[in-house]
């Protein structure tokens, strides 16, 4: 037992889940109730099942659990169950399938691209922005316990979350409370940008990784924002994959 | 080495938050009001308040949990919109593109909590696109007429 809340996927869940069902509570609704428990069920069974394929022992879900708490989070939240569970399954798909050597590309931000793709479902951050006014705010800073201190990774966190702040500030004359305040950016820095599997170890790696997805957001949003593609999908979430892919050998 | 750069790069994010919690504290006894958003307060220009009384029509656009109603609306030049928050959580409106905002800068009014008003005056015609920052899934548009 000790083992098992030691490891950092299990950590990451435990600062995951009062950041949801805070959110649910805060705007209770149906689909908020039964989603979640869709998105992440449907993980943990896409996730044994690709396994079973791959002829791989089967092990504990956490990293299911992990993403399919994260898409819960940010996933539109009156996106139809089979987009829910269209997540899921594109999310383990590329857990699973999409590595040569590990995984290439962050779970999650794969889900929500492709369900952006296929069926026009834009990635929302309904659950980190619920928090926001809230005395209970301070729990999105929670999983930076663990991505930050347990996985090393608070080089990608700094180096991108200052960046992106400074450009937006300074560049592109945006508000510095709203920007430094942000749900949607403090969840991406803190959750997904510093996924370990798919971002750099190396502490100059980190650094050069956070800067590339800041500046990688600013020319999406800015420059390229006119295309049709662009019209689909999160930026944010974009950036993410396009980092993961040309990282992948920088670790 | 690496306490000392987890130190610094800690310490750099830490007191951004710490900044911008000053700020959110300090502007929240000025701006406890949305509808007295300086931009909904500009002055109009001279034409416009020679024109036939644009500045008189006002659109409401309601934002619920499934987004914004109408969609899409069609104003004349001057003309005001309100947006009436009934999500039942906290929104914003704010000019495309999601998540920088800098479309049309003029329309990112910010935040606005459930039963909260907005509103702004469009100066100028053209289509406006924006978006709720805080879920991004939700969006409209303004097409302004001369």
């Amino acid at each position: 037992m000790k083992n098992l809340l030691g490891a950092p996927k299990i950590q990451l869940i435990i600062t995951l889940l009062p950041i949801l069902l805070t959110a649910v509570l805060l705007n209770f609704s149906l689909p908020l109730l039964i989603n979640p428990a869709i998105i992440i069920l449907s993980a943990i069974g896409f996730d044994f099942l690709f396994l079973k394929i791959r002829k791989k022992n089967l092990f504990m879900p956490s990293a299911a659990v992990a993403t399919g708490l994260i898409i819960s989070l940010i996933i539109d939240p009156s996106a139809p169950l089979y987009v829910c569970v269209a997540a899921s399954f594109a999310a383990m798909f590329s857990k699973n399938f999409i590595r040569p050597i590990r995984h290439i590309f962050n779970p999650a931000a794969f889900g929500m691209i492709f369900i952006a793709l296929v069926f026009s479902s834009f990635t929302s951050w309904w659950g980190p922005s619920a928090l926001l006014g809230t005395p209970l705010f301070f729990l999105i800073l929670l999983p930076a316990l663990v991505s930050a201190y347990r996985m090393k990774r608070y080089l990608t966190i700094s180096t991108f979350f200052l960046s992106y702040c400074l450009i937006a500030v300074l560049f592109f004359g945006a508000d510095p409370q709203r920007v430094l305040l942000d749900p949607t950016v403090i969840f991406f820095s803190l959750v997904m940008a510093p996924e370990p599997m798919t971002t750099p170890a190396k502490k100059q790696n980190q650094i050069l990784f956070g800067l590339f997805l800041s500046l990688l957001v600013f020319v999406f949003s800015r420059f390229l924002i006119g295309l049709p593609l662009m019209q689909r999908i999160d930026p944010l979430i974009f950036s993410l994959l396009i980092g993961n892919l040309i990282f992948f050998k920088r670790r | 080495m690496n306490s000392r750069l987890m130190l610094i790069g800690g310490g750099g994010l830490i007191l951004l938050l710490l900044v911008g919690a000053f700020l959110l504290l300090s502007n929240n006894s000025d701006t406890t009001e949305p509808t007295n958003n300086p931009i909904t307060e500009q002055p109009l220009n001279e034409e416009q308040s020679t024109s036939a009384t644009p500045a008189a029509e006002a659109t409401s656009v309601s934002l619920t949990s499934t987004g914004f109603s109408p969609k899409d609306i069609t104003i004349k030049k001057g003309a005001k919109v309100i947006w009436t928050n009934n999500s039942g959580a906290p929104a914003t409106i704010d000019s495309t593109p999601h998540p920088i905002h800098t479309s049309y800068p003029e329309l990112n009014l910010g935040n606005f909590m459930n039963g909260e008003t907005l509103e702004f005056v469009f100066p100028e015609a053209g289509k406006f696109n924006y978006h709720n920052h805080l879920n991004s899934s939700q969006g409209g548009s303004v097409t302004v007429e001369e």
